[in-house]
């Protein structure tokens, strides 16, 4: 080696690191929205799945919309509605979601039959443009998140998965429809309007939380009382929720919903981001499941498969020396996400990180998890029929 | 005063009633610090004084919807 020398040093020499600012930075989750083209449409044909351009540009993303859906369209409200929740909101950290659009035709309300044909399309967050009072489309969205949130999906998957469908109801007509769905893959966002002008749209209230919650980056810190930027709060002062323990706040998460409150300046914003999933009635409390702890562990599950995919595992048969080199690589990925504030207590878990063949198929690896790893996920832990305690996926 | 205008007829809420919701309803109050469901399977008896304060306006309002009714 030639040309070092520790005489050579020049210490007046300046350094300077220019940081080229250009614009916003787009994150790497994705948001999907469906919802319906005009009448006349635009040079998008329904189903078919488009990204828009303009991803933190409310303007130039609605005349994107115009032109692809035609002028004035359900999705291209969606789509305003969604950039300018992420744009005015004041979450910690604010990054830009990939929006991918998908439209039914202006006349068609089969949201099962559309579904169908996206079975391929990770969807990790998705809002529909349909009412919790929809039932059959409900439904619909609930069986595909399900489907497409299974462990074997592979690179196609994402390892789970949830859905949006707001309400404008009242309390009446939305908490037994929520307690019905129950499911860790739906959030009902619900922000009371009884005004026959209604202040927001039910899809517009469904593609602001939805962007928002693709919006909240790792740690995935609660959304508690974050704003959802330019969504409106409802025409009466009536329909507002009350906050504080026996509020409609209160009853609404009870009853599985994600109650939008009106704060003093006539903000709205998120009291706490929960899916609907409900523990069993025989508890003494329900307790709530945060849709960002849901966001961990799916992160979890996505690095533990890519880990599987690359060397030295990737394309190795399934010996039991594998199984422990294997067992060893999530620890280290578990360990990475507790220095992330993601994690807690893994040295002390260790020993319940487990990958082992799988009983009903010799040539499949299963990878458990202790839940509890997750600050806050213990309710999942100890769901009362104990069968929750470990989070499985097999490889 | 136009028609419109005129105050909705006052609905109160008896000391001691039972309430029973319209088909598919629900509504959910605290009564003595537990949250109770007011169905449509079952009347259940609530006392305005164990009522939360929140709650008494959720009984009211939804009275007023005809999504539950005293029986």
């Amino acid at each position: 080696m030639t040309g070092v020398s520790f005489t050579n040093r020049v210490p007046g020499t300046k350094t300077s690191v220019g940081i080229k600012v250009s614009g916003f930075r787009q994150s790497e989750k994705v948001v999907v929205l469906i919802g319906h083209a005009s009448v006349a449409g635009g040079t998008v044909n329904p189903g078919v799945v488009t990204t828009i351009e303009n991803f933190g540009d409310p303007v130039n993303a609605a005349a994107e919309c115009a032109t692809y859906f035609g002028a004035n369209s359900e999705i291209g409200e969606m789509v305003v509605a969604a950039i300018n929740s992420v744009l005015y909101s004041d979450l910690p950290s604010k990054v830009f979601p990939k929006i991918k659009v998908v439209a039914l035709a202006e006349d068609d309300d089969d949201l099962e039959t559309l579904l169908g044909s996206l079975q391929s399309l990770p969807m990790p967050h998705v809002a529909s443009p349909f009412p919790i009072t929809d039932a059959t489309n409900l439904a619909a969205l609930k069986l595909h998140l399900e489907a497409i949130s299974g462990h074997n999906r592979g690179s196609n998957g994402q390892f789970g998965s949830v859905g949006y469908i707001a309400s404008l109801d009242e309390l009446a007509t939305a908490s037994p429809l929520s307690i019905a769905a129950g499911t860790q893959f739906l959030a009902f966002p619900w922000l009371r309007d009884s005004s026959a002008a209604k202040a927001n749209k039910v899809h517009e209230v469904a593609a602001a939380i939805a962007i928002l919650m693709a919006a909240n980056p790792v740690p995935y810190n609660p959304t508690d009382e974050v704003r959802a930027g330019k969504l409106k709060p409802p025409t009466n002062a009536s329909d507002y929720h009350s906050v504080g323990d026996t509020g409609t706040v209160a009853l609404g998460l009870d009853a599985g919903l994600m109650p939008l409150f009106v704060d003093d300046s006539g903000e709205v914003r998120i009291s706490r981001a929960i899916v609907s999933l409900r523990t069993n009635a025989e508890a003494i409390d329900d307790a709530y499941y945060d849709i960002q702890d849901w966001q961990i562990m799916y992160e979890y599950r996505f690095n533990c498969y890519i880990e599987s995919k690359t060397e030295p595992f990737k394309n190795k048969k399934l010996s039991d020396q594998k199984l422990r080199d294997f067992k060893s690589a999530i620890l280290k990925i578990a360990e990475s996400f507790e220095r992330q504030g993601m994690f807690q207590h893994v040295a002390k878990l260790a020993d319940q990180f487990v990958a082992i063949r799988e009983e009903g198929n010799r040539h499949a690896g299963i990878v458990k998890s202790p839940v509890n790893v997750v600050p806050g996920f213990h309710q999942k832990g100890i769901d009362i029929t104990g069968t929750n305690e470990f989070d499985t996926i097999t490889l | 005063m136009s028609e419109s205008k005129k105050s909705a007829p006052k609905i109160t809420l008896a000391e001691k009633a039972k309430y029973i919701a319209e088909k598919d309803r629900l509504l959910p109050v605290f009564h003595k610090g537990k949250i109770v469901h007011i169905s449509d399977k079952e009347a259940v008896e609530l006392e305005r004084e164990n009522l939360s304060y929140e709650s008494r306006v959720e009984l009211l309002r939804a009275i007023k919807n005809k999504h539950v009714k005293a029986q």
